[in-house]
């Protein structure tokens, strides 16, 4: 017994002790990580390229979203810095940080002052992260620096990138409009006769879905909580300030500030939406169902009509899978900034981090690389140029790091769908208010609680559970209430000055 | 002391009455485990064309051995589950006891400044951002496995628990005539208090235990290694990475076929049975520190 | 010095003892680790009151205290917001709903279970009951999905089978309390069972000789001792439960309903589904650390004021 109390006294105090001496080292200063890994990344490769003293090489750390750092992450290093290290002088550290974890991570990495030199970051945040000062204005840099990168973007995408017109970040060059379209399970379509090539409009879906409902029962159309929302977001630009029922009309030459959510436009489009949730064309359940893997007959979706093949078709039950254009194709701040590489506004070698951008968007083998990872693990050449995938287990996400177009095909592929999103691009239709974002600062109270109004509402709305044109009216009451007059008149005022 | 003579139960009626209540709260209890059992080994096509049901049209064991493909990673982060909530729940056990034990006693002297030193963060935190980076610039711990078990192993509603035990059933007359013997608080901690508080001390090692088995929070903040990752987390990712892969249709046909062929709503289920399963089956073994008979009275004599 | 009793010595008057070293001692880790980890991070308490701005290249303490200080600008949303009182009055009311239906049910179960013969069944029961408690929300939620869903849920399929109307569970904001409530006691009551068992096992039993003796039967040694024994453990656990009543348990309120929105916003919506929904990620980081400061003000005064009571009643019970 004794010894046992002993051992427990002993135990406590070196407890103490060791909490003591983690926080004596804690103490010796936060040590940069770039400094502490770049030991261990330097080392393997370091053999026979000799341009320079090692000296110079410059050590570039990119925080991106992904599955998850990959098993053969050192492996990889192993062939990308060399090359890397030839070309511009530099050797890179990625940290892929799992989907689920994002959010948090790049919260913390924003406003902690952690270092990186290149940050992934999308139109969810850019603003913000933006006006918190995180960001590096590259504006004079990117056009004097890396002026193959600048060109080879168009003018409009740099537009977009801006903020109060300084470029803070490089926008990834892909399918960088939006693009509505209608969905279809071709074989059921064709068993009732139903011209899907020709229905572009909610009255003409509502005739054919009845008829297919008649005769399969159920319900054909299938929607998730978001209902019809991008209806919303692709073809009215919300001025960056997040918040749905404010927008201007992409083609509205006047300019003139409303909420969508009360449009004509949309609310024709929305009576017919109803009618078909009452009648149980839609699913009943819609107002709070996810986006899971169902069958569906028909639904809208927004990308490109080769997905119909590549995605739409297999993730919902469907083998024989048509898409057909609805409306527009919109290019707008929010679809340029999909997916954006922004730099740290205390980044110590901008010019480099700059350089690597260029790279990773101008030569395909550095594109290849981290877009399927490892050459002889995860992916090889095959003799014609193209690209075979030996496995899956690449864990970084391609969309995140640079252009689709210079990723070497793959043979397997049997067409490419990347010529569809280059067409869609370039017949894309810009919206009135690109380039253009709303300075929130003044407006953060009545933003939020606006947000907390329409996040209440907008399933049962836009899911047509309730008959649009009365809702209409409780919503728009409780956005006043919230102050949504205010923001109206400070975006309009913001709008009417940059003309 | 063993269970009361059978003199002093209950009449045999309110033992079946008890028993069963007992049984419809248990049914009530299980019956969605149960559910999210049935869905795990359905057949991933049932779902997608009747969603889910308790009596699916086809089974299936696709989504267990899906998991048993990642079942190295699966291991491996059960491994670092299992040695941080073992040794957080000691840790924090032993914090938490001293802490308790201390604050019992009305006559030490800087009782209401300590009490004041855990009440305050019981209300009052920093933030996420302040902690990570407290935790990763003055201490060492991003990436470590100690990030998992340190900010966990004490809080203040364990050391209250402690604390209202303690000075329960630790009358002072007992401490006072164990200092009259000459022993100093070290020994009446380890030697009378805590032998005494066992059923406490389950109850603490039971918390500290649920809390670092249910954690993913800690790893989503400070792990980038993935073999450090705890069972909760690397499920999440496992589950996230379905989710975010089958909605990116730039990966190309075959990368989507692959992915369809992954049983995920099974799976997102299987993944639940395995969380609850171990750590349930724990529970018994807690259990048999809440056996009456433990007495102060023992001790008096 | 003599060997003095403690009663002379502790007479002495307020003087330092080696006893008071020794507990100080024996507490010293834990202390270190609430400096460490509760302490330190605590000037972020400060960032509520600031407009937060990052400068490249900086620690994050000096971002914090170079940013301009804008007094209570970022509360301003939640004060202003039209629904506050339907938030404030789900958050405090369904808490107090949970305390006290969960304290009833937690002790009569463990007294029950503690009563019943088998030794073994009531194991079984204990184990069987705290499976809830490791089901997450988004588990649960399915869960209750396929119950309530409005055209493959069990209950509207039984509706119609019977030849009656099914109805928007999701939309019907009447049953919401009744469901949520039910989904508490549910989820908590095993967990909340065990505090309660282990302190009833920690009674004296020679206590309860005493009482058959005296002829008392096993209502009466409820009432009598058991319930007065657990008496400082239930206050301490309503006081400490009073001490998170502005806090709610989000995945409850915000999973299980599905978001939390539309027709049962009034019933189904507390301060953290509010603000999780008002505050994205896009807005500004004082305003979500206003939230959590105003929280803990309040809950901070709320419970000073329970233990205040408490004392004023039985000094013993009280916590601080």
């Amino acid at each position: 017994m004794r010894k046992k109390m002993r051992r427990k006294r002993l135990l406590a105090m070196a407890m103490a002790a060791a909490l003591g001496v983690g926080f004596l080292t804690g103490c010796g200063g936060s040590k940069s990580e770039t400094a502490n890994n770049t030991a261990d990344v330097d080392t393997p490769a370091q053999t026979t390229q000799s341009s320079g003293d090692s000296s110079d090489v410059v050590t570039l750390k990119w925080i991106q979203v992904g599955n998850g750092m990959p098993d053969n992450y050192s492996a990889w290093l192993e062939q990308i810095n060399p090359y890397l290290e030839e070309k511009i002088g530099v050797n890179i550290e990625m940290e892929i940080v799992p989907w689920g974890d994002w959010d948090t991570r790049r919260s913390v990495i924003v406003n902690s002052g952690e270092y990186f030199d290149i940050l992934f970051t999308n139109q969810e945040r850019y603003n913000a992260e933006v006006s918190t000062g995180a960001f590096l204005d590259i504006t004079d840099m990117v056009k004097d620096t890396v002026s193959e990168l600048y060109s080879m973007i168009p003018e409009d995408y740099w537009t977009s990138s801006s903020i109060n017109g300084k470029i803070y970040a490089i926008p990834t060059y892909k399918d960088s409009s939006a693009t509505n379209y209608f969905v279809w399970d071709r074989a059921m379509a064709e068993k009732y006769n139903v011209d899907y090539e020709n229905i572009d409009n909610y009255n003409d879906l509502y005739t054919a879905l009845q008829t297919i409902k008649e005769g399969e029962g159920g319900s054909p159309y299938y929607m998730s909580k978001f209902g019809a929302e991008n209806l919303a977001t692709i073809y009215y630009d919300q001025l960056g300030a997040g918040l749905f029922p404010l927008g201007i009309r992409y083609d509205d030459d006047t300019k003139t500030v409303i909420n969508p959510m009360e449009d004509e436009w949309i609310l024709e489009k929305l009576d017919t939406i109803y009618k078909m949730y009452q009648e149980g064309i839609i699913n009943g359940d819609a107002p709070q169902a996810d986006d899971a893997f169902k069958y569906r007959t028909f639904f809208m979706a927004q990308g490109w009509s080769g997905a119909a093949a590549t995605t739409w078709g297999p993730n919902n039950g469907i083998d024989d899978c048509v898409a057909i254009k609805y409306e527009d194709t919109v290019v707008s701040n929010t679809t340029v900034r999909g997916s954006l590489n922004a730099i740290y506004s205390g980044c110590k070698n901008p010019e480099k981090a700059l350089q690597l951008l260029e790279l990773v968007n101008t030569d395909s083998k550095v594109r290849d690389w981290l877009y399927y990872g490892v050459e002889g693990e995860n992916f090889e050449y095959t003799s014609d140029g193209k690209v075979d995938r030996l496995n899956f287990d690449w864990y970084m996400a391609g969309y995140t790091q640079g252009t689709f177009f210079n990723v070497t095909q793959l043979a397997s592929d049997e067409f490419n769908q990347w010529d569809e999103v280059k067409e869609l691009n370039s017949n894309a239709v810009a919206s009135v208010m690109l380039g253009f974002d709303m300075d929130t600062s003044k407006v953060e109270t009545e933003l939020a609680n606006c947000r907390a109004v329409y996040e209440k509402y907008k399933s049962e709305f836009w899911t047509g559970a309730r008959e649009p044109r009365e809702f209409i009216e409780t919503i728009k009451s409780e956005l006043d209430a919230a102050g949504w007059e205010t923001i109206r008149a400070e975006a309009q005022a913001q709008v009417d000055a940059a003309k | 002391m063993t269970k009361a003579s059978k003199l002093n139960r209950v009449s045999p009626k309110t033992n079946t009455i008890f028993s069963v209540i007992f049984i419809i709260f248990a049914l009530v209890c299980i019956i969605p485990v149960v559910f999210i059992f049935i869905i795990s080994i359905s057949s991933e096509a049932s779902i997608k064309m009747n969603g889910y049901q308790f009596w699916p049209e086809d089974f299936s064991l696709d989504a267990y051995r899906f998991l048993m493909g990642e079942g190295k990673t699966i291991l491996q982060s059960l491994g670092i589950t299992i040695l941080v909530t073992v040794v957080g729940t000691i840790l924090g056990v032993l914090l938490t006891s001293t802490m308790g034990y201390a604050l019992s006693r009305k006559d030490f002297k800087l009782n209401g400044f300590f009490t004041m030193i855990v009440f305050i963060p019981m209300i009052f935190n920093g933030g996420m951002i302040s902690s990570y980076v407290v935790n990763t610039q003055f201490l060492p711990l991003k990436d470590t496995i100690w990030a998992l078990i340190l900010p966990l192993c004490v809080s203040s509603f364990n050391v209250v628990i402690c604390k209202t035990f303690f000075k329960t059933n630790i009358p002072d007359s007992v401490v006072e005539s164990a200092q009259i013997d000459g022993a100093g608080h070290f020994t009446i901690f380890g030697q009378i208090a805590l032998p005494l508080a066992k059923p406490m001390i389950a109850t603490i090692a039971l918390f500290l235990t649920f809390g670092y088995w249910n954690d993913w929070f800690q790893s989503s903040l400070y792990i980038t290694n993935t073999d450090l990752f705890s069972l909760q987390a690397l499920l999440d990712h496992i589950q996230r990475n379905i989710e975010m892969m089958t909605k990116n249709p730039a990966l190309g046909v075959t990368l989507q076929q692959y992915i369809n062929s992954m049983p995920k709503e099974g799976a997102r289920m299987a993944m639940a049975i395995i969380i609850i399963i171990p750590i349930a089956c724990t529970y018994p073994f807690f259990q048999k520190y809440f056996i009456t008979g433990l007495t102060v009275g023992a001790v008096k004599g | 010095m003599g060997r003095k009793t403690i009663v002379q010595r502790r007479k002495k008057g307020n003087k330092w003892t080696k006893s008071d070293s020794q507990l100080t001692i024996l507490i010293l880790p834990t202390t270190v680790w609430y400096i460490l980890f509760c302490f330190l991070p605590m000037f972020g308490l400060i960032i509520a009151f600031k407009d937060y701005k990052v400068t490249g290249g900086k620690s994050f303490i000096y971002n914090v205290f170079n940013s301009d200080w804008i007094g209570f600008k970022n509360f301003e949303f939640l004060i202003k917001s039209n629904d506050l009182f339907v938030i404030l009055r789900n958050t405090i009311v369904y808490n107090l709903i949970f305390i006290v239906a969960g304290t009833i049910l937690a002790v009569g179960l463990a007294i029950m279970i503690n009563l019943l013969y088998s030794k073994r069944k009531s194991r079984v029961f204990q184990t069987l009951m705290f499976f809830p408690y490791f089901m997450s929300w988004v588990v649960a939620a399915y869960f209750v999905d396929a119950f309530l869903n409005v055209d493959k849920g069990l209950i509207n399929n039984i509706l119609r089978d019977t030849g009656q109307t099914p109805v928007q569970w999701y939309m019907n904001v009447a049953v919401w309390p009744f469901i949520l409530v039910f989904m508490y006691l549910w989820k908590s009551t095993g967990y909340n069972m065990v505090i309660y068992l282990s302190s009833i096992t920690s009674i004296d039993q020679t206590l309860y000789e005493a009482a058959v003796i005296d002829g008392a039967n096993k209502k009466q040694q409820t009432r009598y001792i058991t319930l007065p024994c657990l008496k400082n453990v239930i206050i301490m656990m309503f006081i400490l439960n009073v001490g998170k009543i502005f806090y709610s348990d989000f995945g409850l309120f915000y999973q299980l309903s599905q978001d939390a929105k539309g027709s049962i916003f009034n019933s189904v919506a507390t301060i953290d589904t509010y603000v999780f929904n008002a505050l994205k990620s896009s807005t500004p980081i004082g305003m979500t650390s206003a939230v959590t400061f105003f929280q803990s003000v309040a809950c901070c005064i709320t419970i000073l004021i329970a233990n205040a009571i408490v004392r004023k009643i039985d000094a013993d019970s009280a916590i601080i």
